[in-house]
């Protein structure tokens, strides 16, 4: 250690001084977690273990092999983990009311969980994580109906059981238009939901819906009969029911381990307790859906750059250049130091949204637009350090830009995120006279 | 200087390149999986070199003079191949990258002075251990080049044994022979072999699974004291090491044409979806947000464009040329990727999917990225003929 070293030449300070001096022992890692206070640090690390130890190691070879991938064996070790039915505490689910208490924003540690499974693999992390959004309407609708329905789902996943949730806004005809005010107020919204005796009777398909293949409860947003999408109703649809049948599943860039599949509705007729909140919230509660998951997008995309980062960190260490490793040039370093300072930036938006109690529109959209524009272009410059070697599937790196790039894309393109920032802050701040 | 060809016979060029790829590789694209129909590119490729476009070290072959990077290379310069390049991309970077490498096989044979009896499907191999070593010994003392050639050729009796390794070698798939730079063990200089896919000694072995380019064929190459005849070492005109800059040069523009095809290809798919499909009520070109993604595209392909003409007008010295086409490649990779990531984005979820082929586009122009020098080794160069003025 040279004598201009930190840790060296603070010796020669006064006691106190001394004291004034942080001292790092552990990785960026480790200090970050140190940060959050003790529930939350200790759950990352349960996070963690467990993507290292069922997500990682199978990473790529899903990616490759999509097709010989079960997806309920993963499903299982998780919920057995607790970490499938967190929006409750127990007796209903696994949430820890300490974390909850920990943060003013109850749902802060599903961003803890989304970076730390997406580090380990997007597609897989997906396929946990949509899960979660999918149940998200039930809790946020605040009714009875809702509080009943995640128990009663989280009672059959606690036994053991083949369940998982999916949400579904996305229509054929209507992609951004279900994320945007202006967009959907002149959409043409297709799915319909006529009132029938017991119930309603739905009509219309539904598209990219995330966990779609595997879902046997998808909060299902339709309009009702000749009205737009201000009529917009949520309903917890079941899998089977009758006219119920499932599309094609897409065969996507990245995530791959996460279906995305289009759901097909025939004259579904769904009881009357299988609507989620009064009629006409439900537009409402698609958007403040929407508010509370793309924090935990973002801390997806955070997750697979870091991901990205890891993995050409390692290569940067193990790759000799002449006579000395990759690692050890200048230039490589400070491409380095850009993407540690770029996926620190983008994590400390994420954390940021937990700072509100209520998350809200335009922080949200922030959270997402930024860190998956950053993990795209963190995952990109990984490919390049590493050089040819980069676009080799092996090493993890291009499947991180693959995975990386539907960030700027789903729960709203970031275009459309940006609007809803500007949206959500025009009277108070963007139009303010 | 080289012979410019009349704005009519450029034209007649591209026409015949744009109606090959449209009549020709677009219908392997219409198969659903990630990168088409790949059983059709053994035919496509006979048709290119029916049609001239795809080069061939054959005597009678048309693609000898006509095929990117054939014999007219030599007279007219780089310009007609990088049109050509740029017209295939259009519709697929992957099959565009079979004919650019094919031609970097075969170009150093119609340059030799002695040029050895080869046949059909010749790839080029440069890349050692990690990228493009060879671009660091061109201008350093070997021993203290950051990576050193380690494909070495030394007297044998009558002929040469070459050892070492060559990596990341792209070609039309299946080679049948191998152009190997490799330097010489009496002097350091450097020599190029014409090698024999099936020389003993000589192990060829796949890269595997990669992002994309995937109809071009990418192999690792390990020669094992390879004997080889003394007539399969290669002659030219000028110094060997000015021909080895001047066939990385032509590399890196032809890589640079692949990738503003590729963007070019996007914006068209780009700006036809955004002419059909509606959001919010207005089709989606009638969005300021989406007329800004297509316009920056729509510049940085021009850019692009701008940048591949410079290289391949370069003159003067070898190095100066060779500069030029380090900076485009620099320059235009980034701005290419850009405009590809910008259209996929027009086109939403639907973007994502391999249903329009703009997921593909952004994987190939990733992989173009990096193949034949990633950015960081292009600075290197660039940083290192900056300081010697």
């Amino acid at each position: 250690m040279l004598p201009t070293h930190m840790k060296q030449a603070s010796q020669n300070l006064s006691l106190i001084g001394r004291r004034l001096v942080a001292e790092r022992e552990g990785d960026l890692w480790q200090e970050e977690t140190e940060t959050l206070p003790w529930p939350l640090a200790r759950q990352r690390r349960l996070y963690k273990n467990f993507a290292d130890q069922f997500i990682r190691p199978r990473a790529l070879e899903v990616d490759k092999h999509l097709a010989e991938f079960d997806p309920w064996p993963l499903w299982h070790e998780a919920a057995r983990r607790g970490f499938q039915t967190e929006f409750l505490p127990w007796p209903f689910g696994t949430a820890k009311l300490l974390n909850l208490a920990s943060m003013p924003s109850p749902l802060f540690a599903t961003a803890l969980k989304a970076e730390e499974f997406c580090a380990a693999c997007g597609g897989m992390a997906l396929m946990l994580l949509a899960h979660d959004l999918g149940m998200a309407p039930l809790l946020l609708s605040g009714t009875w109906t809702g509080f009943n329905w995640l128990r009663r789902i989280y009672s059959r996943i606690r036994a053991g059981e083949n369940i998982a949730a999916a949400f579904a806004i996305t229509e054929p005809g209507a992609g951004s238009d279900v994320e945007e005010t202006e967009g959907a107020a002149r959409a043409r919204i297709l799915s319909r939901a006529k009132k029938a005796p017991g119930g309603y009777l739905l009509n219309g398909r539904k598209c990219f819906i995330s966990d779609g293949g595997i879902a046997s409860y998808i909060t299902f947003f339709a309009a009702l009969e000749n009205e737009g999408v201000e009529s917009w109703t949520c309903f917890l649809v079941e899998s089977p029911m009758k006219g119920f049948s499932r599309g094609r599943r897409e065969k996507k860039m990245g995530q791959k381990a996460g279906d995305a599949t289009e759901l097909i509705l025939e004259d579904v007729l769904v009881p009357e307790d299988h609507r989620i909140g009064p009629e006409r919230s439900g537009w409402a509660l698609n958007r403040n859906t929407l508010n509370y998951s793309r924090p935990a997008v973002g801390a997806i995309a955070v997750g697979i750059a870091r991901g990205a980062l890891e993995r050409c960190l390692e290569f940067c260490r193990a790759t000799r250049l002449g006579n000395k490793r990759l690692a050890d040039y200048q230039d490589v370093q400070i491409e380095l130091a850009e993407m540690t300072i770029q996926l620190t930036a983008a994590r400390a938006l994420v954390w940021h949204c937990g700072r509100y109690r209520l998350p809200f529109q335009g922080v949200s959209a922030a959270a997402k637009c930024f860190a998956g524009d950053t993990a795209f272009a963190i995952c990109h410059k990984a490919m390049e350090l590493m050089g040819d070697h980069g676009y080799l599937h092996g090493h993890g790196v291009e499947k991180a830009m693959r995975d990386s790039r539907l960030n700027q894309i789903y729960e709203g393109t970031n275009q459309i995120n940006r609007l809803a920032l500007i949206e959500d802050a025009w009277e108070t701040d963007f139009a303010r006279p | 200087m080289s012979e410019q060809l009349s704005r009519e016979e450029l034209a007649a060029f591209r026409e015949m390149a744009a109606s090959f790829a449209k009549k020709t590789i677009a219908p392997m694209l219409a198969h659903e999986s990630p990168d088409g129909n790949l059983e059709m590119l053994p035919a496509i490729l006979h048709q290119g070199q029916e049609a001239g476009l795809l080069a061939s070290p054959r005597p009678e072959a048309a693609g000898r003079e006509t095929g990117i990077w054939g014999s007219q290379t030599l007279t007219h310069g780089p310009a007609v191949s990088a049109m050509l390049l740029e017209e295939l991309a259009v519709v697929c970077g992957g099959v565009a990258m079979c004919f650019h490498a094919q031609g970097m096989g075969t170009l150093p044979l119609l340059r030799a002075e002695n040029p050895p009896s080869a046949p059909e499907n010749v790839a080029a191999a440069f890349s050692e251990a990690f990228g493009i070593p060879g671009l660091f010994t061109l201008r350093e003392p070997l021993q203290a080049a950051p990576a050193a050639v380690e494909t070495v050729a030394r007297e044998a009796g009558d002929g040469f044994e070459l050892s070492g390794e060559k990596t990341f070698v792209y070609s039309a798939g299946r080679p049948e022979a191998y152009l190997v730079f490799a330097r010489s063990a009496a002097n350091g200089d450097w020599t190029c072999f014409l090698v024999p896919a099936d020389a003993k000694g000589l192990q060829a072995r796949n890269a595997g699974a990669r992002a994309g380019l995937r109809a071009a064929g990418l192999e690792h190459l390990r020669f094992d004291r390879v004997k080889l005849d003394r007539s399969l070492l290669l002659r030219f005109q000028v110094p060997n090491r000015e021909a080895v800059l001047e066939q990385l040069r032509l590399n890196l523009i032809g890589l640079s044409a692949i990738a503003a095809g590729i963007a070019r290809g996007a914006l068209a798919s780009a700006r036809q979806y955004a002419g059909e499909r509606y959001q919010g009520g207005d089709l989606i070109i009638a969005h300021p947000a989406m007329q800004t993604l297509l316009a920056e595209s729509d510049a940085r392909i021009a850019a692009c464009q701008a940048g591949v003409s410079r290289a391949c007008q370069a003159e003067g010295h070898a190095e100066v040329r060779f500069r030029e086409a380090v900076r485009a490649k620099l320059i235009i990779m980034p701005a290419a990727a850009g405009a590809v990531t910008d259209c996929l984005q027009i086109f939403g979820g639907y973007g994502y999917m391999e249903d329009y082929r703009m997921e593909k586009r952004l994987r190939d122009v990733s992989v173009l990225k990096s193949a034949g020098g990633a950015p960081r080794e292009l600075r290197a160069i660039l940083a290192q003929m900056i300081q010697e003025g």
